[in-house]
């Protein structure tokens, strides 16, 4: 046992730093150790930058610059050295793309590569034939890659932006498709009030006649003795007053609807189309409730619409349920029509929570951001419990007790790998949630994910009908486990390489928040002993166990060297805590069920009790299958047998009905005793409504041969010995 | 309320049919001929699909079969001999929303018509295709059809027909496009209208022959297929036609076929006694042409004006006198 024991004891306990020695400093210019392998981070070839493609058909929307580079390659370098040099010398300028982005750069794709091009070619300082090459080399690399659109990098707008551009993706699908439907049914509607009018005496007036046959006939064509000639041929019943007024308003509404509206046809009503981007609740709530009569009036003239073209409208069904229908008869089906709503809230208070809540719970369609910066808060409790990661998770975990809603939690960080469910979120009918977390950088966010700090989460209720179906860990690395592993390489005093597998916990992510580093105290290598156990490990000792020791996490200070920081209770229990809160996320997502547990150990002993070894069962004889046949019952029947049905009886005259092929034959020879049932397949009606030679007779004509005449009924019909006689092939 | 207003206000003008909906002329085929079974299986379907007769069109070619829209009262093109295919094309490319089937002879589809044939395979439009293969040219009374058998005597070939026929199955399934390829035959209409039935729910070009009695031209050539079932064999499968127990029981020579299964199709295609009936092919990938041909642009009076407008000044017309 080591002789600093037990001052490091007490300072775990009870967070007692007097009895520490010099050495153990609080973490003030500390990282974690794991941290030690990424020095310049801009150089780090992340899923950042990533590229909003704008670029229409068949592009994904979203796509990482290493993505795109590395397809790019993939399609312009041949492999092996040949392809060498293109490699660099592309890797080089994506490599510049990421500085210019770094260092606060915007722009879309083509014109950051433009300029990384530039700055490549004119400061390598390489001989200016070799830049010239260069220069062609980038410029018809850049013409090998298929998109392009707006590029950003990871900063505190990331989610925001990300999300926008999978809203507005959606959204042009939905109107599209909405807006096609639209301009249909205007035209078919106009093409009904065209027809109408053409049919009408005025449409047979000289004037009408000749601007229908276009200019330059008039010279050649008497039109006034065409109207003469017309005016004596019948003109068609027009429209009713009431059906052609139904129709132009349709036609009305459909044109001046404000929702959709596309960049080459501007809204036909002059007034500006509707936004639906706010960063306000309250804001977004007051617009939707103030279209809602101007979405009734459209849902009722798309229904109209529908109806007038398929000639469906009836007055006496119709008018009552139009004249009574208001935006208060809006279902769900209703509203998906229409475009959602999209807002993008800062930080996240006790009223803006409540407002978001409360649109959740009316399913009204709309996607909201609500982003993060801070789960660890301040130190400044007294006594009670360090709440880190709960203010941000909260929001999520609260939303998904609604049921209805989309929810999506993530560190901004994960959002590019999460892109497909960020597209089905703002995709869904209903309402959708995004509670987002975004630290100081790309690292730093990404460690709440990989410490549990903040874990990803995404729960689709469109998915399916169970839990399975609808929620997904997904975004979280090694989700069966309880933190995640990684190896930490370093060089001891001896210069000799060691290896140590270390977990990323809680209080790991905790140590980059200076706030806290009264919390750690960090043991030198020198004083390192059996007592200092990682805090994953401790926190699996029992309590006794746990006598004389005290757990630690490794830290490294800035010019890279390893210490063991040892951390006080009141951290460990946050760990704890944390830990507890992902086992409930784990097992939402079906991993390490504590229901299914229970029953398969209550389902081993119930077994373990019932359980009898098989004896050896004798062959059953054919007579006792027969005589006890409930074992047989489960047995599968050969597939191959089929019961034939009993034949009615031969004295009866019948028909194989479902072989008839309806050729009439029967039918008229006498239309009383053979009869069409419902599909059209002859049957006997009535057999005694002819004779037992008109049976015969149609038995021998029918083609399929499917008429049984049975036995005469009347004993004294003349002839019925040749009659039977001639009946016997179809007994 | 779970549905949309519009739907909801569709649902209260939906209409019941009964068959005498579809019902029009009293066919003028020969007493016995096959066309009639096939008829009442196409006014079945036409009842329990509630296809609306104003949405529904028929389009023949010319022969006995083609007066097939004659008899029912729904829309209808009797149209020009082999011509059926492209007339029903045009009708499909133009209002997609039309229920659409297309009636051929045997001669119609594989003699003059095969250019269509073999394209609107290729084309895969949604429709629905019978050919009423009698092996002969009806209309025309008594010409051999490239469906006729070897030795068949008639007007063409007074000393027999010496050439082998073309199988219109196998001709099909070598499309590789091909998408719903069935064999029916008129005498089991149940079996008929169940595979019309899945020809119609397929999306896709559904292409279905029908072997049908001429009686009037072939004689007797089906007697011994009409009267003894076992001489059918019936192919059933769980993602292919399921078959009832009432027509299994007469019909027992059966055998499980997967319809996604192409070369045993085209071996089973190759069988002629007994004679296969039911799904041969069937393969819901592929794209239907119509998928292809989205325009977002409406073929509105003006915009067909503008197109128009934009050919014609392609050319300068100059008027007598005009400087050049
Ligand atoms: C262009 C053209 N060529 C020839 C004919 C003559 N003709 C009419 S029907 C027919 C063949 C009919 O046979 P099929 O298509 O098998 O129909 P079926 O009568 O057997 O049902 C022919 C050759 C025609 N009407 N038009
Ligand atoms: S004669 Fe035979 S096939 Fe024709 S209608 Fe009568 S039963 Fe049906
Ligand atoms: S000639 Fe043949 S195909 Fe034509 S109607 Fe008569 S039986 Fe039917
Ligand atoms: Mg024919």
């Amino acid at each position: 046992m080591s002789h600093a024991a037990s001052p490091l004891a007490a300072f775990h306990l009870i967070g007692d730093r007097s009895a520490l020695e010099s050495s153990s400093q609080a973490p003030m210019q500390f990282r974690p150790a794991l941290f030690g392998t990424y020095h310049d981070l801009s150089t780090l070839r992340t899923d950042y930058p990533v590229v909003l493609v704008t670029t229409p058909g068949g592009s994904p929307w979203v796509k990482s610059l290493s993505d795109i580079i590395d397809e790019l390659l993939q399609a312009i370098a041949e492999p092996g050295t040949g392809g060498e040099e293109t490699r660099r010398q592309v890797l080089a300028q994506e490599q510049a793309i990421r500085s210019l982005v770094a260092g606060g750069q915007e722009g879309t794709l083509s014109q950051l590569w433009e300029r990384a091009r530039e700055h490549l070619v004119h400061t390598d300082g390489e001989p200016s034939a070799i830049d010239g090459k260069l220069d062609d080399k980038l410029t018809s690399a850049f013409d090998a890659i298929p998109l392009d659109g707006e590029i950003i990098g990871f900063d505190n707008r990331l989610a925001a932006r990300l999300v926008t551009r999978a809203w507005q993706e959606s959204e042009n699908l939905r109107s599209k498709d909405l807006q096609k439907r639209i301009g249909r049914l205007a035209q078919k509607l106009s093409d009904i009030l065209k027809v109408n009018h053409m049919h009408s005496p005025g449409a047979r007036q000289p004037g009408e006649l000749e601007s229908a046959m276009g200019s330059g006939n008039s010279k050649v064509f008497d039109f006034e003795a065409m109207a003469r000639i017309l005016k004596t041929a019948p003109v068609a019943e027009p429209l009713p007053a009431s059906r052609r007024k139904r129709i132009q308003s349709a036609i009305d509404t459909l044109d001046s609807q404000r929702f959709f509206h596309s960049n080459s046809a501007p809204s036909k009503s002059g007034k500006s189309p509707f936004a639906f981007a706010f960063s306000e609740c309250g804001e977004a709530l007051k617009a939707f409730r103030k279209r809602l009569p101007e979405m009734a009036a459209l849902v009722k003239a798309i229904s109209v619409a529908e109806l007038e073209i398929d000639n469906h409208y009836s007055e006496s069904r119709h008018d009552h349920f139009f004249k009574e229908f208001s935006e208060h008869q809006l279902g769900p089906r209703d509203l998906e029509l229409f475009p959602s709503y999209l807002i993008e809230t800062g930080q996240v208070d006790d009223q803006v929570q409540e407002e978001i809540l409360q649109i959740l719970r009316a399913g009204l369609p709309f996607k909201i951001v609500a982003q993060t910066n801070d789960i660890l808060g301040d130190d400044s409790l007294a006594g009670g419990q360090l709440t880190f990661g709960t203010q941000g998770q909260q929001l999520a975990r609260m939303a998904l007790g609604i049921d209805q809603a989309f929810v999506l939690q993530a560190a901004a960080s994960s959002l590019y790998r999460m892109n497909h469910q960020v597209l089905a979120g703002v995709s869904t009918s209903g309402p959708a949630l995004f509670s987002i977390y975004c630290g100081a950088g790309y690292i730093e966010t990404a460690a709440a994910t990989e410490s549990r700090a903040f874990p990803g989460f995404v729960y689709n209720p469109e998915s399916g009908r169970n839990q399975a179906a609808c929620f997904s860990l997904t975004g979280n690395p090694a989700q069966e486990k309880d933190w995640t592993g990684h190896e930490l390489n370093y060089e001891n005093p001896d210069h000799d390489y060691e290896t140590e597998h270390t977990a990323f916990t809680l209080v790991d992510f905790i140590a980059l928040a200076p706030q806290f580093s009264r919390r750690f105290a960090c043991v030198p290598r020198a004083e390192w002993g059996y007592d200092l156990v990682p805090v994953s490990e401790f926190l699996g000792l029992s309590g006794h166990a746990r006598v004389d020791k005290v757990p630690f996490v490794p830290l490294i200070d800035s010019d890279n060297v390893l210490y063991r920081a040892v951390v006080d209770e009141r951290l460990l229990d946050a760990a704890r805590r944390c830990l507890t809160a992902w086992h409930k996320l784990q097992e939402m997502g079906g991993i390490n069920n504590s229901h299914a547990a229970a029953a398969v150990a209550e389902a081993k002993i119930a077994w373990e009790a019932e359980y009898v070894p098989p004896a050896v069962q004798p062959e059953p004889s054919p007579a006792a299958s027969t005589a006890d046949p409930a074992p047989e019952a489960a047995a599968p029947k050969p597939a191959a047998t089929i019961t034939p049905e009993p034949a009615p009886s031969s004295d009866d005259p019948w028909i194989e009905t479902i072989r008839c092929t309806t050729c009439n034959e029967c039918t008229q020879l006498n239309d009383r005793m053979f009869s069409y049932d419902g599909e059209k397949r002859a049957f006997i009606k009535d057999p005694d409504a002819g004779t037992y030679r008109e049976l015969v007779e149609a038995a021998e004509t029918c083609q399929v041969a499917i008429i049984h005449p049975g036995k005469p009924r009347n004993p004294d019909e003349p002839g019925l010995e040749e009659l039977l006689e001639r009946a016997a092939p179809f007994m | 309320m779970s549905d949309s207003i519009s739907h909801c206000m569709l649902d209260l003008a939906e209409e019941e049919y009964t068959i005498e909906d579809y019902q029009s002329a009293v066919p003028r085929w020969c007493v016995g001929c096959g066309d009639h079974g096939v008829l009442t299986a196409v006014q079945r379907l036409c009842r329990d699909e509630k296809l609306p007769p104003e949405k529904t069109v028929f389009v023949s070619g010319i022969g006995c079969s083609s007066r097939f829209p004659h008899y029912l009262k729904t829309y209808g093109f009797h149209g020009l001999h082999g011509r059926a295919l492209p007339i029903a094309q045009g009708v499909k490319i133009k209002r997609p929303d039309l229920h659409v089937f297309v009636i051929m002879g045997d001669g119609d589809c594989c003699s003059i018509g095969t250019a269509h044939w073999i394209h609107a395979l290729r084309y895969n439009m949604n429709m629905t295709a019978i050919v009423l293969d009698n092996s002969i040219y009806g209309l025309t009374k008594n010409q051999a059809s490239p469906t006729s058998p070897v030795g068949q005597i008639s007007n063409t070939t007074p000393r027999g027909s010496f050439i082998d026929p073309l199988n219109p199955i196998d001709v099909t399934l070598g499309v590789g496009s091909a998408s719903f390829v069935a064999q029916a035959v008129d005498w089991m209409p149940d079996l008929t209208h169940a595979i019309i039935q899945a020809a119609f729910h397929h999306r896709g070009f559904s292409f279905i022959r029908v072997l049908q009695r001429c009686p009037e031209f072939m004689g007797h050539k089906y007697d011994d297929w009409v009267q003894n079932p076992d001489r059918m064999l019936l192919l059933k499968h769980e993602n292919g036609l399921k078959i009832s127990d009432e027509l299994g029981r007469i019909y027992r020579n059966q055998e499980i076929h997967d319809p996604s299964q192409r070369n045993r199709a085209r071996e089973i295609a190759a069988v002629s006694d007994p004679i296969p009936v039911g799904i041969l092919y069937r393969n819901e990938d592929i794209p239907c042409y119509e998928d292809h041909q989205v325009s977002d642009v409406m073929n509105t009076p003006e915009i067909v004006d503008t197109y128009l407008q934009k050919e014609f000044d392609k050319y300068t017309i100059n008027p007598p006198g005009a400087p050049a």
